[in-house]
């Protein structure tokens, strides 16, 4: 592929700080009085690509850094360090004014439907405030037409344009989101969980959708979630994240028919399965470790089973395998696994 | 949905809305009853020059030999409805004139409590970090002086400044001021905790990356969902402020005597409940009384059925 | 002597509008040591049933008619202090969130402690080996450091964990586990299904388990109740059910799962969501979302009958049983 990735993310780092005043900051040690902060390593260098066109899930438990993820390449929490490309232009260090230019190409669907809509904002109020703010040469007229038809192709009738938020169902919410997202005619969704507060059977509809508006606009997804078996409907390529690193990324068959890193194992041999229950899941030994100082060495090493010296102390690289998938782990470089 | 009876579907949502909105108000009687007193409160207030049977500022009508009747089922006396004080000024007339001072005071204090808390709150709230610690630190100096210290320290520097004449000339705009400055603090405070807990929520995010400023954020998308606390503090600041300016009047900073309000004509009156003439205080204070009942039980139900329910019913 | 018998239970809830029916005419029986699955979307009733059998409705919510049997022993007719026995000596609960059940400011082993010696009249220093045998049954490492940590400081599987290892703490007869994995990670998901299994297995406890999720019903449970609106709609063994769902609401919730689906292409959807339990739709609470609804279903709640698959309620299933029963007479 010679085309330039849509979006490019190299080395990005998220530090958190617990937040705490600064008078607890202040530590004593040996009789010196230093100021120490805590703070959380939410993201520890992740280089990831986006082509364009493709959908693109990130998978985690709780606690990996995807939801940070997210929100660093929308350009809501600023970065610690490594650098966001959107079509080969830097967008990390923008100020607001700045990046108005990607917002519009550049949107976003959150995970709670319940909380992602303004509770005091009639649907149509929150359909054409964005229309209105990125297009304001429209006309009343225009806007009206241009939501309605918004409402319409995420199939909801433009009749209920007038109703609140909360009096409609969770699956409807989510596509006024989607709604919302497309108002301003993005070619990058960033979806956050889109799918997690919903039922089994809603949850069809709003993928439906999602796929739809996909072959409709020939939009470009970053999908997070949890749950596998979404993503191997859905997706062309998985990243699979671990405290705040890709581990694992592959295509989405080639990493369901052999995954590689130890952690993308277990994960996938503990999806519920309905037809076959033959697979027992892989126990991971320990806990999942906190990411509060950043850890040394291979980030999975704690709960892995083939976790050896080398691992405890020197931090895997990525290595790009014959199939196209890499992997960081020493494990399979070594040929243990 | 919800609003599908017949004749309500035939009109606009928005105006199904004030409908059902409405209808919900007349079922609920004591809010009818709370509304329809605060109108009466308002058009007396309003109107007082002219339903007033005397003038109470004008001296003419202040006359010893009147001083302390009883109301007129009482002493039977036809002039005066609710007997007269001890200037010997009709009740009734210097109530209805009370009344009128003691409501501007209070809803104009109130209004500059709230603007300035709910700016400040939101800004703090919002923006966060060292502005936000700097403005809730001054609250907290504020708040740690009490509003009547605060008061009557600066009222009384500026009556000895301009002299007393000046001063009641000027008090009431000085009492709103006083007032309205020393307790913004509670709004901003109440403001800034239901700013800290909605700017978590998603919608704030999805309209940042909408790229929409923070001005717009702060005052269309977050002040809006915040509202419902506000408008309870809001009635209860203004019983407070008229309650505060009768005490500073009790102090002889507020009002003049020859101008008083409720809360200074219960003052004045509270020296007589013993002597006899009770209803020089009584009075005054039923009336004080049932108006901040009146406005507490409208605030509760605005606050009850203005919102949109934010979550599932 | 089946252990748990529901018979034709009605619960209502009397709110300002009017009385809302919660649950209709749920029927179902528990054997001992059987371990059943509730399914069910948000909405359908399912925890509403879960609180009924222990009688835990908080009001507005009454049971308006219908009998629970435990042993034989009729649960609605007792009064508060017979049912606080039952509940946690008898049956005990396992909720989504751990935090719901274990109090924040007192450690973990002081909890169990407590749970032991509310029901007997065994000493502390009993109840103590007692609690930290259980804690090491359900596979927490150092079981005797747990014993004295608080609930902050476990993680999420980990009080998943201690709860379980309460709910066993006093061999109850039945465990009814409210969505027990729905807050947990897939890898942790899994060994606390794989344990709360093993360990009903173990004690011969019945497991009633409430979940929306197909694929943790097929790893658990050995029969499946789905319910839709306030009544079971199909009752059936579970790989029965998953791999030929008669129901069309269960083929409907079947198909719209991604794996059932080839990558890429359209999930089955069902059109519409749950109705909410104030506006129930007449007849077969389903009609207004399904393929196969006729005149009948609007009108009239279909009854139960047995496919030789599953007992279900709808009126398709039973007009192509009386087809082939046609048949087979001709």
């Amino acid at each position: 592929m010679k085309q330039s990735p849509l979006i490019q993310l190299s080395g990005v780092e998220k530090r958190f700080d617990i937040e705490q005043s600064w008078l607890n900051e202040i530590r004593f040690n040996k009789g010196k009085v230093s100021r120490k902060k805590e703070q959380v390593h939410a993201l520890n260098g992740v280089n990831l690509t986006i082509q364009k066109g493709e959908s693109l899930c990130v998978v985690g438990e709780t606690g990996c850094g995807k939801s940070t993820l997210a929100r660093v390449i929308m350009g809501l929490n600023s970065l610690s360090a490594g650098q966001i490309h959107y079509q080969d232009q830097r967008i990390d260090n923008l100020n607001e004014r700045q990046r108005m230019l990607f917002r519009r190409s550049m949107q976003m669907i959150f995970q709670n439907p319940y909380a992602s809509l303004n509770p005091r904002m009639t649907i149509y109020q929150t359909l054409s405030e964005p229309v209105s703010f990125h297009n304001p040469q429209l006309s009343q007229d225009d806007v009206d037409y241009k939501v309605a038809k918004l409402m319409e192709s995420v199939d909801l009738s433009p009749d209920l344009s007038d109703y609140y938020p909360h009096e409609f169902s969770g699956g409807q919410r989510q596509r006024i989101s989607i709604a919302r997202a497309l108002s301003v005619d993005p070619d990058f969704i960033v979806a956050d969980e889109p799918l997690a507060a919903l039922d089994v059977s809603v949850q069809a509809q709003v993928l439906n959708l999602m796929m739809d508006k996909q072959e409709e606009r020939g939009l470009t997804y970053l999908f997070i979630t949890h749950d596998l078996t979404v993503v191997e409907h859905f997706s062309n390529r998985v990243a699979v994240m671990y405290l705040g690193k890709v581990c694992e990324l592959a295509d989405t068959k080639t990493l369901f028919k052999s995954p590689k890193h130890p952690y993308t194992q277990a994960l996938l041999s503990a999806i519920p399965r309905l037809d076959d229950n033959s697979i027992q899941p892989i126990r991971l030994v320990g806990e999942v470790p906190t990411p509060f100082n950043k850890p040394q060495g291979c980030v999975f090493q704690a709960r892995c089973a083939h976790a050896n010296e080398r691992c405890k102390h020197e931090e895997p690289k990525m290595v790009l395998h014959d199939d196209l998938s890499s992997v960081a782990c020493h494990a399979m470089e070594e040929g243990r696994i | 949905m919800k609003y599908s009876v017949k004749e309500l579907s035939l009109l606009p949502i928005s105006k199904q809305r004030w409908k059902h909105i409405w209808n919900g108000f007349l079922s609920d009687k004591l809010a009818v009853l709370s509304l329809v007193i605060f109108i009466f409160y308002c058009v007396v207030a309003l109107a007082a020059p002219l339903i007033a049977p005397f003038d109470p500022y004008d001296p003419q009508f202040m006359d010893l030999e009147n001083s302390e009747i009883a109301p007129y089922w009482i002493s039977g006396d036809e002039r005066f409805l609710l007997g007269t004080d001890a200037q010997g000024r009709d009740l009734l007339s210097t109530i209805l004139y009370g009344t009128r001072l003691s409501l501007s005071i209070g809803l104009l204090a109130v209004i500059i409590q709230a603007g300035l808390g709910i700016f400040i709150g939101l800004t703090a709230g919002y923006a966060g970090g060292r502005l936000d610690n700097f403005f809730m630190r001054c609250a907290d100096i504020q708040l740690s002086f009490s509003t009547m210290m605060i008061a009557i320290v600066f009222l009384a520097i500026f009556q000895t400044l301009f002299g007393s004449d000046y001063y009641q000339q000027l008090a009431m705009i000085m009492l709103i001021l006083v007032i309205g400055l020393a307790e913004w603090p509670l709004f901003a405070r109440t403001i800034r905790a239901s700013v800290l807990a909605e700017k978590q929520k998603e919608y704030v995010d999805a309209a940042r990356i909408m790229g929409i400023g923070p001005m717009r954020i702060m005052f269309k998308h977050i002040l809006p969902n915040t509202m419902s606390p506000l408008l309870v503090i809001f009635t209860i600041q203004i019983a407070n402020a008229i309650v505060a300016e009768a005490a500073l009047s009790f102090l002889g900073l507020g009002m003049p005597v020859s101008e008083p309000s409720l809360g200074s004509l219960i003052s004045i009156g509270f020296s007589y409940v013993f002597s006899g003439a009770w209803w020089i205080c009584i009075i005054p204070s039923a009336t004080l009384i049932l108006l901040i009942l009146v406005m507490n039980l409208l605030g509760d139900w605005l606050r009850d059925h203005l919102n949109p329910k934010i979550y599932k019913d | 002597m089946t252990l748990l018998d529901v018979r034709n239970l009605n619960v209502c809830f009397g709110l300002k509008s009017g009385v809302m029916q919660a649950l209709y005419d749920v029927s179902f029986s528990l054997e001992r040591g059987e371990r059943v699955a509730l399914v069910g979307e948000s909405g359908a009733g399912k925890s509403i049933l879960g609180f009924s059998i222990v009688n835990l409705i908080s009001k507005p919510g009454f049971i308006e008619s219908g009998s629970i049997k435990l042993d034989g022993k009729e649960l609605t007719q007792l009064s508060h202090r017979q049912l606080r026995h039952v509940r946690g000596k008898r049956i005990a609960m396992i909720f989504q969130d751990p935090m719901m059940t274990l109090n924040p400011v007192i450690s973990v082993g002081v909890q169990m402690v407590e749970a032991i010696r509310s029901h007997t009249t065994m000493s502390k220093k009993d109840a103590k080996k007692i609690a930290i045998d259980r804690l090491a049954q359900v596979q927490i490492p150092s079981p005797e450091l747990r014993f004295d940590q608080f609930p902050h400081e476990l993680s999420g599987g980990m009080r998943q964990r201690v709860i379980i290892a309460i709910a066993m703490i006093l061999n109850p007869d039945i465990i009814i586990a409210d969505e027990p994995t729905t807050a947990l990670d897939v890898t942790i998901q899994a060994e606390i299904l794989e344990l709360l299994k093993h360990m009903c297995e173990v004690c011969n406890v019945a497991l009633i388990l409430i979940t929306h999720d197909l694929g943790v019903v097929s790893r658990v449970a050995e029969r499946t109740m789905v319910m839709y609106a306030g009544r079971i709609v199909e009752e059936g063994p579970t790989l029965e059910i998953i791999n030929d769902p008669q129901h069309p609401y269960t083929q409907g919730l079947l198909s719209a799962l991604p794996q059932m689906a080839l990558p890429g292409q359209r999930l089955n959807q069902i059109t519409g969501s749950m109705p909410s339990l104030m506006n129930r739709p007449s007849g077969c609470a389903f009609h207004p979302r399904c393929k196969y609804a006729t005149e009948k279903c609007s009108v009239e709640q279909p009854g139960y009958i047995y496919s030789g698959i599953s007992t279900v309620a709808c009126y398709m299933v039973e007009d192509m049983l009386s087809e082939f029963s046609e048949y087979d007479e001709v």
